[in-house]
């Protein structure tokens, strides 16, 4: 396991900390969780991270509690091409919140649909 | 005098320049923020996002600062470009999150320089359903009203307080408080 390896499997290596879940953790929760950091985390310098993350933190927030619509998926996606490219930041912070979020939206697209559609998050 | 290509445009730019200033001596349409011509750039709004390409074969570009980027010869520019112009879109859309909307009521509105970038990228609908953050006010001196909650981080304030600051230090203790941005003061939102 290398930064590359990381990198193609949608994430970093960060400080090469690893969080596994089991199969009765939320993955929406756990990316809610990281988006919240991120939020917080962010100085403000620049436009796209100080006012795209709490949008983003604040879309995953009614997906998790039950208020998702349908095009909340599309407005994620939306921020992900928006403030995950490099280049459109000041630095990488909002590159390195999104790219979680984007490989959760890889992987766990059902689980997100899911939220969606029943209203609730069907983990607990 | 370095030549450029902005859209296939061939210009001749002064050494030095950056390509916002470019364009904007061009007569072409580039929104920006915090760029001044007094205070230079900071590269801290975003807006004056455009593509440049690494060279003619070069059709994807990469969507660089205006305000940050350098004139080199024979560099080649796009401000038309969709990605570009969705981008700068998207940079307005993130600073109307937080903006009131009350602009018939606003002193600036009609000569508002959000107003006119807002009209210029052509953003229009909003999508974002939270609360918007408020802020307390701080007093800047007797130079500048401070109204944080219409704040669209510039940095043009703080940058002009610390120009004034280095040259009457001693003679205006009012403008010494340094300029806070972030986190919105008391953290309270409304609707």
């Amino acid at each position: 396991m290398d930064y590359n390896v990381i990198g193609k499997a949608g994430s970093r290596m960060g400080t090469g900390t690893m969080i596994i879940l089991d199969d009765q953790t939320c993955p929406v929760g756990m990316v809610l969780n990281l988006i919240r950091f991120f939020a917080h985390e962010s100085c403000g310098f620049c436009t796209p991270c100080r006012e795209g993350l709490p949008w983003t933190h604040q879309v995953l927030l009614d997906i998790e509690q039950g208020r998702g619509q349908p095009e909340d998926l599309e407005t994620l996606a939306y921020q992900i091409k928006y403030i995950g490219t490099m280049g459109n930041t000041h630095c990488a912070l909002a590159p390195g919140a999104m790219e979680p979020l984007q490989s959760a939206l890889k992987y766990f697209y059902y689980d997100f649909k899911q939220h969606i559609t029943g209203g609730r998050c069907p983990y607990h | 005098m370095p030549t450029i290509f902005i859209d296939g445009q061939e210009l001749q730019v002064k050494d030095g320049d950056n390509i916002l200033e470019v364009c904007l001596n061009a007569g072409l349409n580039l929104p920006y923020f915090c760029w001044h011509p007094a205070m230079g750039s900071v590269g801290s709004c975003r807006q004056c996002a455009l593509l440049q390409y690494q060279n003619e074969e070069d059709t994807e570009g990469r969507i660089v600062m205006g305000c940050m980027t350098a004139v080199t010869e024979g560099a080649r520019f796009s401000v038309s470009a969709e990605k570009a112009a969705e981008f700068r879109s998207a940079v307005v859309e993130s600073l109307m999150l937080n903006h009131p909307h009350d602009c018939p009521v606003c002193a600036e509105g009609g000569e508002c320089h959000l107003q006119d970038m807002t009209v210029m990228v052509g953003h229009r609908d909003r999508r974002y359903t939270g609360t918007k953050n408020t802020f307390r006010n701080q007093y800047l001196g007797p130079l500048i009203h401070h109204e944080m909650n219409r704040c669209i981080t510039c940095y043009r304030c703080e940058r002009y307080l610390s120009r004034l600051r280095r040259r009457h230090r001693p003679r205006r203790p009012s403008i010494a408080r340094p300029t806070v941005f972030w986190p919105p003061a008391g953290r309270r939102t409304r609707k």
